[in-house]
């Protein structure tokens, strides 16, 4: 019978991915292909009708060569992974020994006569776009969140496979982050950007996020050329994609790889020097202004 | 040692605009330039040539567009430029990028490390780096912050959702670089003028035994529309534009 894969090594992207299967599968055995024990009981529980446990690779890259020849041999009709940094090395280095096609960070997906139809955003998040691919098998990360798992109840079996090939990359070291970022779940998040002067001004946006109850956030450049912020606190396109309900920046001009990120909160306000920023474009509200100027001046009125 | 850093000739998308009405996406007066993640390739590769010795080739492929990229490559320090120019590349996928890139790399030849950006400017896929190493038959190490190299080890630091994952790989290999792994250099005046000197080799997609078919985009393109936001977009200015907001965020139930 045909199959539907979806590969996962973390219990909730498998249960959103397997979400996404059951909706697009046309009858086809729903397989989830794991190497961690976790995402392989959460798999079995959530929608899979099948599960293979992969053991004796030192990380999920170590299996692409396995799960790439089981993929030619079973020709499965689709293939879906997460949209994390491994998910998408797998993905890609899988379709090239396929010859398959790949979309990168769907973000819809749809299957119709024709084949698959799915969005993803190009140019930073300019622009949104729509294709239809008709290959198979159809290979596909998906963006994270677009979905709900489905209700646990189901108990699929889970077999057990062995990495038969060898990883040419040797692992030597993980070094997990300690500190988990509450971006993704915070309700209010405060977003500096290069308008900031200085590290020790983080304290302001520190101040405003505990008054409005919320959490810090910056972009890419703050994180990645200042390192004023740990590299899991920057927000946009290529990094963390929140949606809570209120988005306030400070020194933030809005470069579209930024508000990309942002584009699904429930509000916007930001402060800004710049008037003509692309901010104010994206913006439900700007306060255009010396954020030096006018945090404590919304820090006084919180605490009033 | 010999190294290949690949780029991308991509449009600027901050020159883009989106007609508001009917959300068209307007390119006529974008620019291209070479994708600012592969700057940090170039940069990489670069470095490592200038710190244990050997030559730097740039690679790129596109259409006949990609001719206007090379005095900027080739004032970054490398030694050369190869690239493939074919029509069918123009709208190309990663498969097709790759497909390219590969054979132009198996061209130039006995590459002992390839370095690529994450992912490129316009359709970050993030494919092409780890699709290219397939190709080849070479391994490879993704979203790198950090490298070393010793002999024919070469170290890397990945960075990952989770935290950071060290890893190990003999050459020849391929790796994508992270912007966070160095500062590109401006070309000075100097390497600018240098750059004419330079070799660049333009080759055709039969010169390299393709079939110029195979490198056209596997996914039908149905659609492609600027992305709306709906927001009320209201400025506050003056004096009092601080407390204006401190009444809005109380209306709205955040304070």
């Amino acid at each position: 019978m045909a199959e539907f894969w979806v590969i996962a090594d973390k219990p909730g992207a498998a249960g959103e991915l397997l979400a996404s299967a059951k909706g697009l599968a046309r009858g086809e055995t729903l397989v989830c292909l794991t190497c961690d024990q976790e995402t392989a009981a959460e798999a079995a529980r959530r929608g899979a009708d099948r599960v293979v446990l992969f053991e004796g690779g030192a990380r999920p890259e170590s299996y692409v060569a396995d799960w790439s020849e089981k993929a030619r041999l079973e020709r499965p009709a689709a293939i879906l992974l997460g949209a994390g940094r491994r998910d998408k090395e797998i993905a890609a280095r899988m379709a090239a020994r396929l010859e398959a096609g790949l979309i990168s960070d769907c973000v819809k997906l749809e299957r119709g006569e024709g084949g698959f139809y799915s969005e993803r955003y190009i140019y930073g998040g300019l622009c949104l776009a729509g294709e239809t691919t008709a290959r198979t098998p159809f290979m596909a990360t998906m963006a994270a969140g677009k979905v709900q798992p489905l209700p646990a109840g189901g108990a699929a079996p889970v077999e057990k496979a062995a990495a038969a090939r060898a990883d040419q990359v040797r692992l030597v070291e993980l070094q997990p982050h300690q500190s988990a970022s509450n971006l993704m779940s915070a309700k209010v998040i405060v977003c500096v950007g290069r308008g900031l002067a200085q590290k020790e001004d983080l304290k302001l946006a520190e101040d405003l996020a505990r008054a409005l109850g919320g959490e810090v956030g910056c972009t890419r450049p703050v994180a990645e050329e200042r390192h004023w912020l740990p590299e899991e606190s920057y927000i946009g396109i290529t990094g963390k994609k929140p949606a809570p309900d209120l988005y306030l920046t400070l020194g933030v001009s809005g470069q579209i790889q930024h508000l990309s990120g942002v584009r699904d909160s429930k509000f916007i306000v930001a402060v800004e020097k710049n008037e003509t920023a692309p901010i104010a474009e994206s913006a439900d509200y700007t306060v255009v202004g010396d954020l030096y100027d006018v945090v404590p001046r919304l820090l006084a009125g919180l605490q009033a | 040692m010999k190294i290949i850093v690949c780029y991308k000739w991509t449009l600027d998308e901050a020159d883009i605009r989106v007609d508001a009405a009917t959300r068209a996406v307007l390119k006529e007066r974008a620019k291209y330039r070479i994708s600012p993640y592969d700057r940090n390739a170039v940069e990489c590769g670069v470095r490592l040539a200038e710190q244990f010795g050997g030559e730097v080739a740039a690679l790129s492929v596109g259409t006949a567009e990609v001719e206007n990229s090379v005095k900027d490559v080739l004032s970054r320090g490398v030694t050369r430029l190869v690239w493939l120019c074919c029509q069918e590349l123009e709208e190309a996928d990663a498969a097709g990028t790759a497909g390219a890139l590969a054979a132009a790399a198996r061209k130039i030849g006995d590459y002992d490390l390839i370095v690529c950006g994450e992912g490129s400017s316009d359709n970050y896929s993030q494919q092409t780096g780890p699709r290219l190493a397939e190709l080849l038959d070479i391994p490879v190490v993704t979203c790198a912050s950090e490298i070393s190299l010793d002999g024919s080890t070469l170290t890397a630091k990945r960075k990952l959702e989770e935290g950071f994952e060290i890893v190990e790989t003999t050459l020849p290999a391929l790796i994508t670089v992270l912007p966070d792994i160095n500062e590109p250099r401006i070309p000075g005046l100097k390497e600018i003028l240098r750059a004419s000197k330079k070799p660049a080799e333009r080759f055709s997609a039969e010169d390299l035994g393709l079939d110029p078919e195979t490198l056209k985009p596997l996914a039908r393109r149905d659609s492609l529309l600027g992305t709306a936001t709906d927001r009320r977009r209201i400025m506050l200015k003056g004096e009092n534009a601080a407390e204006e907001l401190l009444t809005i965020l109380k209306q709205e139930g955040f304070c």
